[in-house]
């Protein structure tokens, strides 16, 4: 068996490229095979902790979907307005422990602005139930405060005390609120949710700067920020809310009762459930892609058995040898399985290794090491290429039979 | 001298075929014999050395090789009894050509335990013995001359002292005075190792070296 190793190494030494190009089909799939799966996990985890210990979600949009997606993930189109009215309704309903008001729209050179009270950094809370912590500085407390996320501090280089100017809607070099002056009070802790990304700033102050807009022009009416701090302007719409009860039994109740409010069409989004909606568009897409991937191992397969089947006529005068000094015919289901094996096993190694090192490099948080079940899937793999090379050594099996010590060609 | 062969009414048959390729009444050969096997291609030659070294198993008849029958053996006994007993020498293209001439010589001892006792000392006298330059010894086989190649098979066949060489055409592929100083270089080994050998050839002119001669035709009794 140990010279049957060294013979196999031996004669693909002498045939490095093709042995290479197997080798190096085989960790693509390897690759794209591991990667889609960590990708999709990472990504599943990654919704999964963004947010905790919410109740309820309230907007005024039909999709579940999308209200989780603008409110949470701060993607996906902008929502309908509800009225600041029913705001302050809901939250005064028995059942009601807390309620934060959401309003997004805004940006600040690329971030999103989140309009918001003081009370979110009281109440939002990520991963395994934890809070949003203060690295540096407060919560709003002033009218011009703002507070930012981890990320939004390292890549613009604010600290707490810095002064900003945020952007009438999402073009960032275009409108600006260059008369109002925001000043950084608090830096968030990371937390690798979209708050990393967020500025937040109060509720009020949003409404407030944008009296002097109309139908998306500025109107200069000269009011100094100072008087405008003082105006008390009262909030008329928000994108939405989060809500938490007192009693979590009461969940399907008062989603009941938002879903038929009577001041406007409003709807209660139970994040646990619309988060498993998005597993399940996941899901269809990581099939796609799984697909996809074991169809390249499929091919990559192909490759390595064509470069097998090209050495086939060769091999006839390679096994008529080793069998006139004693080897038995089995020697050529052997010969075939520690090719195959070294192929599939190269490419796997250089595949896992090509995976980690982008795990490690890459922005994408991709989790270090193999689970349980990613181990079966290489397994299958190594199952599978050896199972395929019984295709060749079946062939050389009948020409050695046939040629026995004398090889006609 | 004792019997080394002894077949009796050996007869094989290709599956689908019509009749018999290989029908042998009677061959003995002794211990320490040169046999010289005279026959054209296609006459069943491939046939009876596939049968006499084990790889295939004839219909009738019993093969006896060092006082044993071998068509009692199983395949994987055949293949080691094989391994252990017999040093074969083919037309050409005997060796690995990506492996090195020694590496090549002592893949004889990779099937055969019985052959792997004192190797590397072994392969250096047999090499020294069959003139093959201590250059030649760590190249790669394919950089061999043909004429060299056919006297590293030699040392193939001859190491670890099998009891039989066998030599299917072995010079068939070497120029004239090439196959002079092979066939010398062959017979002064097989003589100092004691070993009985088989040549099977269709070249009338080196029957000169052996003390028995035989035409595969009359041994082998078929119509063909």
């Amino acid at each position: 068996m140990r010279e049957l190793f060294y013979l196999t190494f031996k004669s693909i030494q002498n045939r490095k490229i093709t042995f290479l190009l197997s080798v190096i089909s085989i960790a693509i799939s390897v690759v794209l095979l591991l990667g889609v799966d960590k990708g999709i996990k990472s990504s599943k985890k990654h919704f999964i902790n963004t947010i905790n210990s919410t109740d309820i979600i309230v907007a005024s949009s039909n999709g579940s979907l999308d209200i989780l997606l603008n409110l949470i993930f701060h993607i996906s189109d902008p929502l309908k307005e509800m009225s600041y009215k029913s705001f302050e309704d809901i939250k005064s309903f028995d059942e009601v422990s807390w309620a934060v008001p959401l309003s997004l729209g805004d940006s600040f050179k690329g971030f999103d602005v989140v309009s918001t009270d003081e009370n979110y950094f009281k109440y939002y809370r990520y991963s395994s139930k934890k809070f949003l912590k203060f690295a540096k500085g407060r919560g709003l407390v002033d009218f011009y405060d703002v507070v930012i996320g981890s990320e939004v501090a390292k890549k613009l280089h604010l600290k707490v005390g810095d002064t900003i100017h945020l952007s009438h809607g999402k073009h960032h070099h275009k409108h600006i609120h260059k008369n109002r002056a925001f000043k950084v009070v608090g830096v968030l802790e990371k937390t690798f949710t979209p708050n990393d990304e967020s500025v937040f700033m109060q509720l009020k102050a949003d409404e407030a700067i944008h009296i002097e807009w109309q139908s998306g022009h500025f109107v200069d009416m000269h009011i100094s920020s100072e008087k405008l701090s003082r105006m008390d302007i009262e909030p008329k719409h928000i994108s939405g809310m989060l809500l938490g009860l007192k009693n979590r039994s009461t969940i399907l109740s008062v989603e009941d009762k938002i879903n038929h409010y009577r001041g406007e069409n409003l709807k209660a989004v139970i994040p646990a459930k619309a988060l498993s909606k998005l597993y399940k568009l996941m899901k269809n897409l990581q099939d796609l892609l799984m697909i996809i991937s074991s169809a390249v191992f499929i091919a990559a397969i192909f490759t390595m058995l064509s470069s097998m089947f090209s050495t086939l006529s060769e091999r006839r005068r390679e096994i008529a040898i080793f069998r006139s000094l004693g080897a038995g015919v089995k020697t050529v289901f052997i010969l075939f399985g520690i090719e195959s094996f070294l192929v599939v096993m190269s490419g796997v190694v250089m595949g896992v290794v090509l995976v980690e090192i982008f795990g490690l490099f890459s922005p994408f948080k991709l989790s270090l090491g193999i689970d349980v079940y990613q181990f079966f899937m290489l397994f299958c793999m190594v199952v599978i290429a050896l199972l395929s090379s019984l295709f060749p050594a079946m062939k050389s099996y009948k020409n050695s039979l046939a040629d026995g010590l004398v090889v006609k060609i | 001298m004792k019997n080394i062969i002894r077949i009796n009414s050996c007869s094989f048959r290709y599956l689908n075929a019509v009749q018999d390729i290989i029908n042998i009444k009677n061959l003995t050969i002794k211990e320490g014999e040169h046999v010289f096997l005279r026959g054209k291609s296609g006459s069943g030659k491939s046939t009876f050395l596939n049968i006499l070294t084990g790889v295939i198993e004839p219909q009738q008849g019993s093969i006896e090789i060092l006082g044993r029958d071998i068509t009692t053996l199983s395949v994987s006994q055949r293949d080691k009894f094989r391994g252990d007993n017999f040093g074969i020498i083919f037309q050409q293209l005997n060796l690995l050509p990506y492996l090195s001439v020694e590496e090549n010589i002592s893949l004889a001892c990779a099937f055969s335990q019985q052959k792997s006792l004192n190797i590397k000392k072994e392969i250096n006298y047999l090499l020294d013995a069959l003139e093959i330059p201590h250059l030649l010894r760590v190249k790669k086989a394919m950089n061999l001359s043909v004429g060299e190649q056919q006297r590293v098979a030699v040392a193939r066949a001859l190491i670890g002292k099998p009891k039989i060489i066998i030599a299917d055409e072995p010079t068939s592929a070497l120029d004239n005075d090439v196959k002079e100083k092979f066939m010398e270089l062959l017979f002064k080994q097989v003589n100092a190792q004691n070993s009985t050998l088989v040549f099977v050839s269709h070249d009338k002119g080196l029957s000169s070296y052996f003390e028995s001669v035989y035409d595969f035709d009359e041994i082998n009794g078929v119509e063909l």
